[in-house]
């Protein structure tokens, strides 16, 4: 599960939401550089770091460094009801996506544009894995021949 | 009553495990080369980004998109990954006295020699076209992703270069496949017939 919505394998692989450890001195780019002391996010390579872990992708480097797991059952009936369809509380000044807090509403409203992607990529997978990856990374899916470069999510297909 | 069990329902779902999976992102095609009949032929393979624990690449593939060609690998790897190669090779070419033993067996042809997209199982920042093959028998194409570690951006290395394979371990040489005669067989059985004239 990835922000509450349950992710194929291959999917999975791509996002990637764990991490992975890294040698400094391995780092040859200087944007990457930056960002690892900076735990910051290199759009060059499409890596982000966060305490010393890459990330490659900016969904899961966003999770990472915003995403703080919810212990409890909210008592705020916004948030709530957030546990069923993400959403910002203003009263509680956080977003609520899947079992996850986000504090910074400019990343919640990121990783939750990333989690429409992800739901449309989701059922992309059911007929082809290769689009669902390539739908939600912006590439080309050689095995249909379909190019998902600029394809937007529809919206009004999401719950 | 109903919306509490809806919510443990929810809130299971949550907070479920989660599974681990096995991952090898970093892996970027880094050199190729062909000989003049494709037999002998290797495809380099490089970590670009000092990830140290990019070892799972069993059960996952390459493919060369236009001959639609894959090479599914038979095994995962161990031990540190940063900025390591993988060697991909035909048997013919491991059997060159001197070449640096692959990693992997590939199947002769395997390598489009006039172009074409190879694909690094369905991480797309690996994704790289390359023109036609040096066929000179020393010759390789550098197609390393430059510093920016991704496949298919303007930094991207295309140029061509004596080739210099290198595997996991490190072995790494050099080859010439150009000087190898063309065995005489014709001339050989003629011969062959006439030393056994009674």
């Amino acid at each position: 599960m990835i922000m509450g919505v349950r992710v194929p394998p291959a999917l999975w692989d791509v996002i990637d939401p764990g991490g992975h450890t890294i040698d400094p001195d391995g780092i040859r780019c200087s944007e990457c550089l930056t960002a690892f002391v900076s735990d910051g996010y290199c759009a060059k390579s499409r890596i982000g770091y966060v305490e010393g872990r890459a990330y490659v992708s900016r969904l899961s480097y966003l999770l990472a460094k915003d995403g703080q797991r919810l212990g409890a059952v909210p008592d705020c009936a916004t948030c709530r009801a957030h546990l069923y369809a993400p959403g910002w509380c203003d009263h509680c000044q956080r977003g609520i996506v899947g079992n996850l807090i986000i504090q910074n509403q400019a990343d919640f409203n990121e990783l939750f544009r990333e989690r429409e992607r992800l739901v449309s990529a989701v059922r992309l997978a059911s007929h082809c894995d290769l689009c669902a990856v390539a739908f939600f990374t912006h590439s080309f899916c050689s095995r249909c021949h379909i190019d998902y470069h600029d394809t937007p999510v529809n919206t009004a297909s999401i719950r | 009553m109903h919306s509490r069990i809806a919510m443990l329902s929810a809130l299971l779902a949550f907070f479920g495990a989660q599974t681990a999976h096995a991952c090898a992102h970093q892996w970027r095609f880094n050199e190729l080369f062909t000989n003049a009949s494709g037999t002998v032929q290797f495809i380099e393979m490089q970590e670009c980004c000092g990830f140290t624990g990019e070892i799972f690449v069993g059960n996952k593939w390459i493919r060369s998109v236009h001959a639609n060609q894959k090479f599914t690998f038979t095994h995962s790897l161990s031990g540190n990954t940063g900025h390591r190669y993988l060697l991909l090779a035909t048997q013919t070419f491991a059997n060159i006295p001197g070449a640096p033993a692959p990693d992997f067996i590939i199947p002769n042809g395997f390598l489009p020699v006039n172009g074409d997209t190879l694909e690094w199982w369905m991480y797309p920042n690996a994704t790289r076209s390359y023109p036609t093959l040096p066929r000179d028998g020393t010759t390789a194409l550098e197609v390393g992703p430059g510093p920016d570690g991704i496949a298919g951006t303007a930094d991207d290395v295309t140029e061509t270069a004596v080739n210099s394979p290198t595997n996991f371990a490190g072995a790494t040489g050099s080859i010439s496949v150009s000087a190898v005669p063309v065995q005489p067989t014709t001339w050989g059985h003629i011969k062959t017939h006439t030393f056994h004239l009674p």
